[in-house]
């Protein structure tokens, strides 16, 4: 009987622990929504939603209310099956990443040893939603979009591999908590500087932001993957977008930014707990994601994947090449 | 291609300066209005929400000559009329459908007594069809609230008239 | 270890069933899809023997790239509906292969599995001494780049081949297409593209183009 005693409270507690991480990221990720349109407007003069609430903090939980009540058109000649199940795979996934990332030296949900694989891992599934919902909706712009959105996130995971790998050389463990760790004395944002941008502008394309939102170009695609889906279903993807956009802002904080550690470890920043930094870092990161969305034109589909495969890969590469020869040559390899 | 290029997209220079001129249009005044609290300036001509008016002693100001009703354009407006104890005619039935109008404002310029005009409200959206067929109390009551600017706009456009 | 046991069953059964699925079900695209869930439950059962690493890079390599590549094919292709032809007026015709092939590989499994059981020093026989307080990501790079890391370039290599070689396989200049150039694209200057010219009235001003 103990037994099942102890497995019960593991579930609970577990449960508990996963409410705790859960319930803030789906309200940050609302937030974050007002957040974007927001500074889009900003830019642009204009006001942006500022009715609903204060400062129209509102506007997302009032739209994610439209969309709960709102009709789910399944069309009749789609795959049923996946097209209920693509939404649903993109939420989880976007969701099911957070486990692993470090909000303090202990404050993590599950501290496992290949906790930057796991990102990567999911982060590589998460095209499966996509192209799920684009197949399953039986046409043409919702197929389009699929395919234009996983050959883009194909290739962006490749050069994303590569600037991972560069930082792991300075870290020499897979562990999100040591690589954090291992910035103590300074971020890897200064001596990594070029990768940073580079992760900066492959999260771009890997969240399907501007200006390589292709696959729901408006102008060609009408919503690309997205045009048959409404309601909730519609909505999940929504979610699920935004908190990709999160945790590729969470990831980037985490590899270059320096994660929970404060700037500089002196008396008034050390006050504030890690949790914040972290939380300031993604915001900072997601307003200059949010800012990018205002500036830039959308990129033609040739010179997104020429970007990729011709610019984003060999730099990396040879990046990766010159940080373990100057790592090996002054003797600075971690030792494991 | 020129040295400077090579240096601009290497360092993403250009980009760089899309961004700082972003953070500088943030802080400059917005351009558009707060629009339900705010609302822009309409001309005094502005062809809005129909309405029909009275005189200042309360009588109808239609007449039923019927000329709104042959001018109409989409052959919205329905009005049927009656003789009245004191000889004077007046309409029994005036209805205006919304959803066939286009606001073309002939109705208001055909008018030889302003009776019926278009005011400046804008804001008539409903929740069902039945509810933008428009019959003469209706209108009665539309011209009642907005008379005050509907004379004023009378008035203003009256040079030009 | 009951609940260990529960997961092992429960994922087992998920691989199992979706590796038969992936030969029965009719619809090309499906098969893949159910190829994924394979993969996946394979990569949990490698994590639930402790080898987190194998099993994050198996979701990465074959689920992530892999598996889209095929999806890609047989969308493409639209495979499904050949594949429903060949599947109706020929069904028996592969079974005599199919049923080789398979039997082959069972037997395969049934050496490998018994060897394993009754003579467990093969598989210690050339292996290293494995350090148990190591993560299995360091005890993997200790053999993969130290034992065998001849033979590792050497698969790299192979691979690089195969690269270049499907991509001189499938590249073909072609003439009468119009290229650009997105050099000169971005390059293009104000002064090379805009002038200003004072026109006299009445008279125009020639463009040479």
């Amino acid at each position: 009987m103990d037994n099942i005693y102890y497995y019960l409270n593991v579930l609970f507690v577990e449960t508990y622990k996963i409410l705790f991480l859960l319930i803030p990221i789906l309200v940050s990720v609302a937030m974050i929504v007002w957040l974007d349109r927001r500074v889009w407007a900003f830019v642009q003069k204009r006001r942006g939603p500022n009715v609903v609430g204060p400062f129209g903090l509102f506007q997302s939980l009032a739209d994610a209310l439209k969309y709960i009540f709102k009709e789910i058109i399944i069309p009749a000649s789609s795959n049923k099956v996946i097209f209920i199940i693509a939404p649903i795979i993109t939420m989880t996934l976007a969701l099911v990443a957070w486990a692993v990332i470090p909000f303090g030296e202990d404050f993590v949900l599950a501290n496992i040893n290949v906790g930057i694989l796991y990102l990567f891992a999911v982060s590589s599934l998460g095209v499966y939603g996509i192209i799920m919902g684009g197949w399953a909706s039986n046409s043409k712009y919702p197929f389009l979009g699929a395919i234009r959105s996983a050959a883009q996130m194909v290739s962006y995971e490749v050069s994303i591999g590569i600037i991972i790998i560069n930082v792991l050389l300075c870290v020499g463990s897979l562990n999100l908590t040591d690589i954090v760790l291992a910035q103590q004395q300074f971020w890897f944002v200064l001596p990594l500087f070029p990768m940073f941008i580079i992760f900066f502008i492959s999260a771009l394309a890997e969240t399907n932001r501007p200006p390589f939102d292709l696959p729901e170009a408006e102008a060609e695609l009408v919503a690309g993957y997205q045009t048959e889906y409404s309601g909730m279903m519609y909505a999940m993807f929504w979610l699920g977008e935004y908190a990709n956009i999160l945790l590729m802002c969470a990831m980037g904080s985490i590899l270059f930014l320096g994660g929970w550690l404060p700037p500089i470890e002196i008396y008034p920043f050390n006050l504030i707990p890690g949790a914040l930094w972290l939380i300031f870092k993604i915001l900072f990161l997601f307003i200059i994601f949010a800012l990018v969305k205002a500036i830039v034109p959308r990129y033609r589909y040739d010179q997104l994947m020429r970007l990729g495969w011709k610019i984003f890969l060999p730099f990396s590469l040879v990046w990766l090449i010159l940080t373990a020869t100057y790592l090996y040559y002054f003797n600075l390899l971690p030792s494991v | 291609m020129k040295f400077s290029r090579i240096i601009k997209t290497i360092f993403l220079l250009d980009f760089l300066k899309g961004m700082i001129m972003a953070i500088k249009e943030i802080f400059k005044s917005k351009k558009t209005i707060n629009y339900p609290f705010e609302k822009g300036k309409i001309s005094p001509r502005f062809r809005g929400e129909h309405a029909l008016r009275r005189y200042p002693n309360g009588e109808e100001r239609c007449i039923a000559c019927k000329l709104c009703e042959a001018v109409c354009p989409a052959q919205a407006i329905t009005i049927e009329s009656t003789e009245r104890a004191d000889g004077s005619r007046k309409t029994t039935r005036y209805d205006i459908d919304m959803l066939k109008c286009i606001y073309c404002g002939l109705c208001e310029e055909s008018c030889p007594v302003d009776a019926i005009v278009q005011g400046p409200n804008f804001e008539f959206a409903t929740e069902t069809r039945e509810e933008l067929y428009y019959n003469k109390e209706k209108l009665l009551d539309n011209g009642d609230r907005w008379e005050s600017i509907l004379a004023a706009n009378i008035k203003a456009d009256k040079p030009f008239r | 270890m009951i609940a260990h046991s529960i997961f092992f069953y429960f994922f087992s059964l998920i691989t199992i069933v979706s590796a038969i699925m992936v030969t029965v079900s009719k619809n090309t695209v499906h098969s893949v899809f159910f190829l994924i869930l394979g993969f996946i439950s394979v990569s949990c059962l490698f994590i639930m023997i402790g080898a987190e690493f194998l099993g994050m890079v198996m979701l990465i390599v074959y689920v992530g790239a892999v598996a889209v590549l095929f999806l890609f094919v047989v969308m493409m292709l639209n495979v499904a509906q050949q594949g429903n032809e060949i599947f109706q007026n020929s069904r028996y015709t592969h079974l005599p292969v199919g049923l080789i092939i398979g039997l082959i590989i069972f037997f395969e499994l049934i050496i490998v599995v018994s060897g394993w059981k009754y003579k467990p020093d093969i598989i210690s026989s050339n292996s290293i001494n494995f350090d148990s307080n190591l993560t299995n990501t360091h005890s993997i790079g200790m053999v993969l780049y130290t034992e065998y890391i001849h033979l590792f370039q050497l698969s790299g290599m192979i691979l690089l081949v195969a690269m270049v070689g499907a991509i001189v396989l499938t590249f073909k200049k072609r003439s009468g297409i119009k290229r650009q150039s997105y050099i000169e694209q971005i390059s293009r200057e104000k002064i090379s593209g805009v002038s200003l010219v004072n026109v006299d009235s009445y008279k125009g001003v020639k463009i040479d183009d």
